[in-house]
This record gives C-alpha cells, structure tokens and sequence, in this order.
C-alpha cells in the first residue's frame, strides 16, 4: 500500500482534533503550523499522548532517534518520520 | 550493556495521560512491558527524554510510570503539592499496572530529594538515580535565582506575558521575591511564601540529614546514582560537605557519582544534558548488584501484564 505524506499529515491532524481532546479548531492545524509553543502550544503532556495516539493508529513504534523534539516541530515533520518508519 | 538483558519491547499503552494519586494530583503515564521484571522505574517528569529513557528501560524488561503533578509550576505555589505520599502513589499505581514489587526511582531537582526521602520510608526501593537534587537551601536560592535570570531575558517569555497568556497577577510578586531574596509588600505573597516553606520543609533535604540518609540506604544494599551538571552548585557542595562519606561509599560500589559536562538543569527535557544522562543511568543500571540481579532473574518467573 503507498500511502504518501498529504494522506499521514490529514490523519494526524484528524488525531489532533477528534481523538485527544486539546480543544484544537481543525482550521489552526495545517502542516507547518509548530506543535508546541506559540504554534498549537501542546505541552510535553499533549506530546506523549500524541505518541501514543500516532503508534496505536499507525501500528509500530517510533524509535528512538525519533523521540526527539525536531519530530514533533510541526505535523509535515511527524508525518514525514512517519512515513520513513512505516511505509517506506 | 550486554545482549543479554537488552530483550524487551514496550507495548503501547493508552492514549491518555490520566490524573491519580491523592486529590487526583498526579499525571501519569505507564510504560508496559510484557513479561516484564519484577522491579518498575519510576520517572518524574513527562518530558520526550524521560519518555525515551522509559524506553530504554522497557528494554531492560524494566516497565515504568512517568509521573507529573498536576499544573506543577513553581510561579504558581504548586510546589508545595509534592511530598512522600504523592511519590508512594505512583509507586503504588506501577505495581497495580505491572505486579511489580520493587522499585527505582529516578528523579530530578526538587523531586529527587522527594525521592530521596522516599527510599528511606520506603523500604520497596531498591535503587536511586538522583540527578541536580538540592543540598542546601543556600543552593536552591541560587539556582532559583539563576532560573528568574534566564526566564527573564527570555524574549518568548515577555511575549507571553504581553500577549495576556500567563497570569501574573501573583507570578510577578513572587518573581521577584525569588529574585532579590527579600519579602515583597504584598502580604498575601509572604503568606503564600511562608506556606509553601512549611509544607516542603519536612521533605527537602538538609545538609545533616543527607549524609544519614546516604548512609542508610546504602547500608540497606540501595544502589545510589548521583549525577549533576558541571555548571550546577551541587558537586561543589557535595565535595565540600560529604567528601569523606563519598569516597567510603563509592569504594563499596554502594554509590556512584557522576558529573556530566553540561548546563541544564533539568534531565526531562530534549537536549544534549538529557541524553548524557540517560546513557551514564543505564550504563550505571547495568551494573548495579541488586538491579542487574533483579532484571535477569525474571526469566524463569515472567510476570504477566
């Protein structure tokens, strides 16, 4: 199955919406707008979550070269390490 | 590490991060592992470095709870929140999850006494990694201090406090308190202060008591890992005060002290520090007596999650 980047980053946005409720509007959350901090401002809490979330929808685990900060700088950058793990 | 005790995978746990504790003032979040040791970890902080330390440990068969309190924040007097009760919860929630029955504690700045004070109570506790802890009251002025200093040249911090995001109606008092060290005229401020010195009194940790804790525990077989920034206060008043103590226990192997070249405090979050620390516990976890055995004796006696 090819699944490309456009398709990771919608799911990832509909996880972030829909499934761990950060009262997030779904038209704040594009691709390059930041995670945390003055972007959707989630918190380290809002991120293990978001991990946890991104693994169980996905079905693997991320590595751990992956759990760095830079992974989770914005939703094209997730989806990206997303893709490498999963379907590349 | 050797191949032998590097075997385990953490499962994926629940999405959500979940309140529990007395007064529901804890986070936590649990790492899993199936047919894990009977020993668990437990992690202060619920940052991506203690994550992917409690992965590591997930690997060493080790499961374990991240724990945070509840809109822990030091501006804001929650500090006061935490104590030897709260750090006996997470314990006991890591044992209902995983049937563990002994316990590490890793812990960092304030909680690290916490969990310090813990090990002596608790005699479940098999080891301790304790990183930039607070020795004297002297030192966690200074460092608190030195906090205000970064926070307020920090140009993401001003925007927040114009853009109207933190309240600061009491954070500004008690920001400068910190800073100057002398009481602001705001009578409810000093109040707040003088609370919150009383009720974390009774768990930090004082010169006196550090050496007779030390001591005991590692009388009792506690395996103790201190670690601290090479720019922080600690090693130097840990070298000044404790140097006798220090050279006796390291020479049993009951302790071990290390200091990491770097300047952050904190080890729960995503920078350099974080990394070197995860790789000198681990390193130092391996080769623990009491932990090692622990680890490699569940083969025959798996514990099902």
């Amino acid at each position: 199955m090819s699944v490309g980047t456009d398709e990771i980053i919608d799911a990832l946005a509909k996880i972030l919406v829909d499934e761990l409720d950060l009262g997030l509007r779904a038209d704040r959350v594009t691709a390059t707008v930041p995670l945390m901090e003055e972007g959707l401002g989630l918190d380290s809490i809002a991120i293990i979550e978001l991990i946890a979330a991104v693994e169980q929808k996905f079905e693997f685990q991320l590595l751990d070269e992956d759990l760095r900060t830079s992974t989770f700088e914005n939703l094209d950058a997730l989806a990206r390490v997303v893709h490498e793990r999963k379907f590349a | 590490m050797s191949d032998d005790v590097r075997r385990k995978t953490p499962e994926i746990c629940g999405k959500r991060v979940r309140p529990f504790g007395p007064g529901d003032r804890l986070l936590g979040y649990t790492t899993k592992v199936a047919g894990a040791s009977r020993v668990g970890a437990v992690l202060w902080g619920m940052g991506i470095a203690q994550l992917r330390m409690a992965r590591r440990l997930a690997a060493l068969g080790v499961p374990s709870l991240q724990a945070k309190l509840t809109n822990r924040d030091f501006r804001n007097g929650h500090y006061s929140h935490q104590g030897i009760e709260l750090c006996g919860a997470a314990m006991e929630k890591l044992a209902a999850e995983q049937n563990v029955d002994v316990f590490i504690l890793i812990a960092n700045c304030a909680f690290a006494n916490i969990a310090l004070n813990t090990a002596v109570e608790d005699r479940r506790v098999c080891a301790l990694a304790l990183s930039n802890p607070y020795l004297t009251k002297q030192q966690k002025l200074e460092l608190q201090r030195w906090s205000l200093v970064k926070k307020i040249f920090d140009p993401r911090k001003w925007l927040r406090l114009f853009a109207g995001r933190v309240d600061m109606g009491k954070n500004l008092d008690g920001a400068f308190h910190l800073f100057t060290g002398r009481p602001t005229e705001k009578s409810t401020v000093a109040a707040e202060r003088a609370q919150l010195a009383k009720q974390v009194g009774p768990d930090m940790l004082l010169p006196a008591k550090l050496d007779e804790c030390i001591r005991e525990l590692c009388a009792r077989g506690v395996e103790i890992f201190y670690s601290f920034s090479s720019t922080e206060l600690g090693p130097r008043y840990f070298e000044k005060h404790y140097r006798a103590s220090i050279d006796e226990l390291r020479s049993t192997g009951a302790l071990r002290t290390v200091v990491l070249d770097t300047d952050v405090h904190s080890t729960a979050e995503d920078h350099e520090g974080a990394v070197l620390h995860t790789e000198a516990l681990l390193e130092w976890l391996v080769t623990t007596n009491t932990v090692r055995e622990l680890i490699t004796s569940e083969r025959s006696s798996s514990v099902t999650p």
